[in-house]
């Protein structure tokens, strides 16, 4: 068992718990976060969903903004 | 005159922003932008809009009440005079790629169109010595700081640039908060002291208040 942060920026962050052998995309099912139009990043550094994670992890849904209002 | 003694451990102004400074775009990242950086010691600061001061503008930017009609470039201008004694240079014209720019470029403009014109008026240009271009949605804030003549950088940065229509689409009613505002302000200003006093700094940072979410890059 594993322990991840799942944030999606601007919305909400949760703390989901996964298999050993879990991924991004499978924290994202968990959390019931959809990546589509996000740049989605596993502690910092952009990520593919098939990438494995490890209790501690934090992954980052991060928006495409362009406002200067 | 402006006594700086409570930062000179911090940051010397005769010693460390004798560089000119530019700002496109003085709404809400640029308006509280430029009054910190003319708070904190830059003395040759230009600024670039060609909008003017509007109702919804008052509670997200750092204009009067008295100010609402007039340009922007002209009431930040008064306010800055008025607050620390700088006087900055107003044009109140957008930048496109041949505008001539120099030293310290950054960028905080409305949409993705006005940075890809910037970007072909700093990109490879020996003047600009550091570029900052920082993007605001609602609470979440990306801030670029690059150096445009490292091609490495140019690569970086050039990954980050999207069109207008691939970007978070906000309501017109959640697009900008004062508290964000002068947190991205104390950021680039963080950015612009770093680059003075020839510190590392972050090429990007992205923070959240609503997650309080911070990422360095």
């Amino acid at each position: 068992m594993q322990f991840v942060k799942v944030a999606q920026l601007g919305k909400t962050v949760k703390e989901v718990s996964l298999d050993t052998d879990a991924t991004v995309a499978t924290a994202l099912e968990a959390a019931e976060l959809r990546s589509a139009g996000f740049e989605v990043r596993l502690n910092g550094a952009p990520c593919a969903g098939t990438e494995k994670t490890r209790s501690g992890d934090i992954i980052t849904l991060v928006p495409q903004i362009k406002g200067g209002h | 005159m402006t006594d700086f003694w409570r930062q000179l451990d911090i940051v010397n102004p005769e010693e460390h922003l004798g560089f000119s400074v530019t700002v496109i775009g003085c709404g809400g990242i640029g308006s509280p932008t430029v009054l910190a950086l003319a708070k904190m010691g830059c003395a040759d600061i230009s600024v670039h809009d060609d909008d003017r001061v509007e109702d919804h503008n008052l509670p997200n930017q750092i204009y009067r009440l008295a100010d609402v009609g007039e340009l922007k470039v002209d009431s930040l201008s008064n306010v800055v005079l008025d607050f620390t004694g700088v006087k900055p240079l107003r044009y109140s014209q957008r930048v496109g790629p041949a505008t001539e720019l120099g030293g310290v470029v950054i960028s905080g403009v409305d949409s993705m169109q006005a940075r890809q014109d910037i970007w072909k008026a700093v990109r490879y240009n020996p003047a600009v010595s550091v570029y900052v271009d920082a993007r605001m949605g609602a609470e979440v804030c990306r801030i670029y700081t690059i150096q445009p003549t490292d091609p490495d950088d140019v690569a970086f940065y050039e990954r980050t640039l999207h069109t207008d229509g691939e970007a978070q689409d906000l309501p017109c009613t959640a697009k900008a908060i004062i508290y964000n505002v002068f947190m991205i302000a104390a950021l680039i200003c963080s950015q612009v002291k770093k680059f003075g006093c020839g510190q590392a700094h972050p090429r990007e940072i992205i923070f959240d208040l609503v997650t309080l979410s911070l990422i360095v890059t």
